[in-house]
């Protein structure tokens, strides 16, 4: 077994190889840093009004300037980027788990059972995924909770199709063949013995999901149909500040726009070099 | 030596496995039976297509045989239940053919070989790590290697410990597909060495599936010849690598290169290629590449016959 | 028959080949020499790892990327292989040394029927035109023993059997009408029947072109009844080179003996010896001098730092062992 030493030597050979884990990884680290200890350092809360200092530009005191109540937007973002963080990380989860289990399945038994599940990826996957995510969240409510659930469903198809691909191929194979032999019943095969060997693509696919669901998210608030304000939200924070881009208050959208794609940038590019690394190591 | 008054351990009658997809069929197994007896070892041979590996995967239900019967110490192995059949597995096993993918990429040997012993209750607190090295030592394997991943093995030590997966709850039956194909010349001979003793041992019954005759020949005691889902000729080694009698038998033997320069033999050429599974032949299975073929072979399908000796040929002409 | 008063095709002279290896550089081909001459069939034989393969990628010029050669001399004819450009090599390739695959479908384009493939090289290797070169190639296919071959020119491979792709393999190497035709293990993955068609083929054509040919193989059934002189390989290292007769009814070196009394026979049912794990190469790379000295029965101290010469025990015998009298 690889010593603690080795593998970190390891890990920083792998970041030089591949600069655009590097510069994912530095954005990310950067900003879930600044999320979870900034707010100790900045004297407001995000909900704090002030009617005194409404619509400040920039300065010392509020880096990011305030906004029409008056709020901090450089605390109301550090929040809205937690709270981004934690529908991603959830609705990722969420679609991960749903959609390689049912992947497995489908994958493994084949037959009808197969083909109607296809099928009903089909119909999910007609939709745009925003708009399907809008309708559902139109239809459950928007609470966060049914944000999360939203956004999972538009990306379960996707996780069924890889794994269930996966899957294809890898029965054939004969260590399937031979966990049956040994006496496994068929969840055994299906769960133990396939999906821990197919589950390299879905992982990919996650970490590039994280990027898309921070932009789902906030797409949602913005049009009012996800998290609600005053909840600090990069959607909301965006939606609330766009009303006085027109009266020359930039600073209240462009701000919380700018950490929401990068965010999203981040997560796409360790998502992207992760593909490269796994299809180079397929070969 | 088994005799003919034994109780067969296994019998197969009138075997069929069809794959249909689509508008495809394909006759992989086209009606085989035969007897295995306690101890014995049989060999299936035949070429690549021929329908020996699905006969072996029907006869233990890794893939479900489409009609047929599979008599297993009395026990017909067809009509169980799912659970059922779990629970005979234990008796049954098979050694699969590709070093490479026959072991699972994320289980270290240790789990592989733990886990037939506790999914039939075999293993209890201490015994288990006791039957794991007397195991790993049945098939030549080190201690060491019980940590490892199957990408830290070389290919001979995953075929031993793809073996040692199949004789660890002691079976009476082994199906060994292809256990030698992917091996050196110079290796073979050790395993079949290898695969004697075992059965010595442990007292297993063996059915060897191989397009190596040369193999076969060492490890067997009856052997079948399989040509495109059929049986062509079967019966006890020497008179079948001896005295061949089928077209087709002589055919795959004369074939097989003999290194001695000194032996010289006739051999026989076929013409062509073994036709698609996807379009079996109406008559005798072999009409279109056999040297002495006859108008009636075209149309009738020839029935085996015994000549004496257990020696079965499935042939009208010769 | 002393072998240097003849003029070699091919000859290999004390070939060092290194690959980067855990710690340091592995010599996988340790002074490799033999011959091939004019109009005769060479079973080069080896287990895996034996550096049979290396050998051939070595001959023409497609040594891996972190393959070095570190010495020894490559000679075709009068020429030095090991000092042509590659450019120079592109025009001995096909047109002098041709060769012929293991895996047989992967080395034919699957986008272009075989008929074309086929009359390509009839096009580029003989200038021949469109016309003329899509006759010669459907001509050359039926000489391989392809029938029908009119209408199976027009097949794409995915369409044939293997056997019939390892046949049109050797129509187009056939058709450069090299000088030395390297066969590398040519029917793996084969049936025996197809296989014993595709050696009669081959011997065939060596009688009608007068070609050399160089057969890499592990089996020693095949280089017993295809080929008239064997060079046995262990290690990276040669051990033995004899005609075939010579080699067969008196093998010399240790490693020979052993590798002949281990194989199974078809025709007759051989002793069973103990149990143990065969011959495996994997101790031997680290040996200075014989990389047999490991598992020889026979061994000497100094066969552990020495490399034994390549000595004449016979008219066409030669084998590289200190103790082999």
């Amino acid at each position: 077994m690889a010593s603690a030493a080795q593998r970190l030597r390891g890990f920083l050979r792998l970041l030089r190889e591949h600069r655009t884990l590097a510069a994912g990884l530095l954005i990310l680290t950067v900003v879930i840093l600044a999320a979870t200890v900034g707010p100790a350092f900045v004297p407001h809360g995000p909900l704090k009004v002030d009617p005194e200092i409404k619509l400040q530009p920039p300065s010392l005191a509020h880096p990011m300037g305030t906004d029409n109540f008056g709020r901090d937007i450089l605390v109301r973002v550090l929040y809205g980027i937690r709270l981004d963080l934690r529908i991603a990380f959830m609705v990722a989860f969420t679609a991960l788990i749903v959609g390689t289990l049912v992947g497995t399945f489908s994958g493994y038994r084949g037959g009808i059972i197969d083909d109607v599940v296809m099928r009903f990826t089909d119909v999910l996957q007609a939709f745009p995924s925003f708009v399907l995510a809008m309708a559902i969240t139109a239809m459950l409510g928007n609470t966060i909770p049914n944000v999360v659930i939203a956004i999972a469903i538009s990306y379960v198809p996707f996780f069924i199709r890889l794994t269930r691909g996966e899957v294809l191929s890898a029965r054939e194979l004969g260590y399937a063949e031979a966990a049956r032999c040994v006496g496994n019943p068929e969840w055994r095969i299906m769960y133990l013995h396939l999906l821990p060997n197919c589950l390299t693509p879905a992982l990919v696919q996650a970490t590039l999901c994280l990027g898309w669901a921070i932009l789902d998210a906030s797409g949602l608030a913005f049009l009012g149909l996800g998290v609600r304000p005053p909840t600090p939200e990069g959607g909301v924070l965006v939606g609330e500040g766009a009303l006085f881009i027109i009266s020359g208050q930039w600073w209240t959208s462009v701000f919380p726009g700018a950490v929401i794609v990068l965010m999203a940038f981040g997560f796409n590019l360790i998502g992207d070099s992760l593909r490269d690394i796994t299809a180079q190591e397929e070969r | 030596m088994t005799t003919k008054t034994q109780e067969p351990l296994l019998s197969v009658d009138g075997l069929v496995k069809v794959f249909r997809d689509g508008a495809f069929t394909l006759r992989a197994v086209n009606g085989i039976s035969f007897d295995v007896y306690p101890g014995e070892t049989m060999g299936l041979v035949g070429e690549s297509g021929c329908g020996k590996t699905t006969a072996a995967r029907s006869i233990l239900r890794l893939t479900e045989p489409t009609s047929g019967h599979v008599y297993f110490v009395g026990t017909d192995l067809t009509q169980l239940s799912s659970r059922e059949m779990r629970a005979q597995r234990r008796d049954l096993q098979m050694v699969f053919q590709d070093p490479d993918t026959t072991l699972n990429p994320r289980f270290t040997v240790r789990r592989t070989l733990s886990e037939p012993l506790q999914l039939h209750k075999l293993a209890h607190n201490g015994s288990l790590e006791e039957r794991l090295l007397q195991t790993m030592s049945r098939v030549n394997l080190g201690p060491e290697s019980l940590g490892r991943y199957p990408h830290q093995l070389s290919e001979g030590q995953k075929q031993r410990v793809g073996l040692a997966r199949a004789i660890i709850t002691e079976p009476k039956f082994v199906a060994l597909d292809e256990p030698t194909s992917s091996l050196d010349m110079s290796i073979r001979i050790h395993m079949i060495a290898l695969l004697q003793r075992l059965q010595e041992e442990l007292g297993m019954t063996y059915v060897f599936i191989s397009h190596d005759l040369s193999s076969v020949r060492a490890l067997c005691n009856r052997v079948m010849v399989m040509y495109l889902g059929t049986i062509v000729e079967s019966g006890p080694t020497k008179e079948i690598f001896d005295h061949p009698l089928h077209h087709y038998t002589r055919a795959l033997l004369s074939a097989i290169p003999i290194p001695d320069p000194q032996v010289r033999r006739q051999r026989i050429l076929l013409e062509g290629e073994p036709p698609s599974l996807f379009d079996v032949p109406k008559g005798c299975a072999f009409h279109e590449r056999c040297p002495d073929a006859q108008p009636d072979c075209r149309e009738v399908r020839p029935i085996s016959r015994d000549v004496g000796d257990g020696h079965l040929v499935a042939c009208d002409r010769f | 028959m002393i072998l240097v008063e003849k003029d070699a095709l091919l000859r290999i002279e004390g070939l060092y080949v290194s690959f980067p290896g855990a710690d340091a550089r592995v010599t996988i081909l340790d002074n490799v020499s033999f011959e091939v001459f004019g109009k005769e069939i060479v079973g080069l034989v080896g287990e895996s790892g034996s550096g049979k393969t290396m050998t051939s990628l070595t001959i023409m010029g497609f040594l891996p990327a972190s393959g070095r050669i570190e010495g020894g001399e490559i000679w075709f004819g009068h020429d030095q292989l090991l000092d042509y450009t590659e450019e120079e090599m592109s025009r001995v390739r096909g047109r002098k040394i041709a060769m012929i695959f293991q895996s047989t479908r992967s080395a034919l384009n699957p986008l272009m029927r075989v008929g074309d493939q086929v009359a390509r090289v009839y096009r580029i290797q003989r200038g021949l035109g469109a016309g003329q070169a899509k006759a010669e190639a459907v001509k050359a296919l039926s000489r391989m023993g392809i029938p029908d071959a009119e209408r199976r020119a027009k097949a794409y491979p995915h369409q044939l059997s293997r056997g019939m792709c390892q046949r049109v393999l050797i129509a187009m190497m056939v058709a450069c009408e090299p000088d030395l035709l390297i066969a590398d293990e040519p029917t793996t993955g084969l049936d025996v029947t197809i296989q014993a068609q595709i050696f009669e083929l081959i011997k065939d054509l060596q009688q009608a072109t007068k070609a050399s040919i160089l057969l890499i193989t592990h089996d020693l059934g095949v280089v017993a009844e295809t080929c008239e002189r064997v060079v046995v390989m262990y290690a990276g290292q040669v051990m033995e080179m004899a005609t075939v007769e010579s080699l067969f009814a008196k093998p010399l070196h240790p490693y020979t003996q052993r590798l002949l009394s281990s194989v199974l026979r078809v025709d007759r049912t051989i002793e069973m010896p103990a149990v143990d794990a065969g011959l495996s190469e994997d101790v031997a790379y680290s040996v200075a001098g014989c990389r047999f000295a490991p598992r020889c029965p026979r061994v000497l101290p100094r066969c552990w730092e020495e490399h034994p010469p390549r000595e004449q025990a016979g008219p066409d015998h030669w084998v590289t062992c200190h103790n082999y009298k």
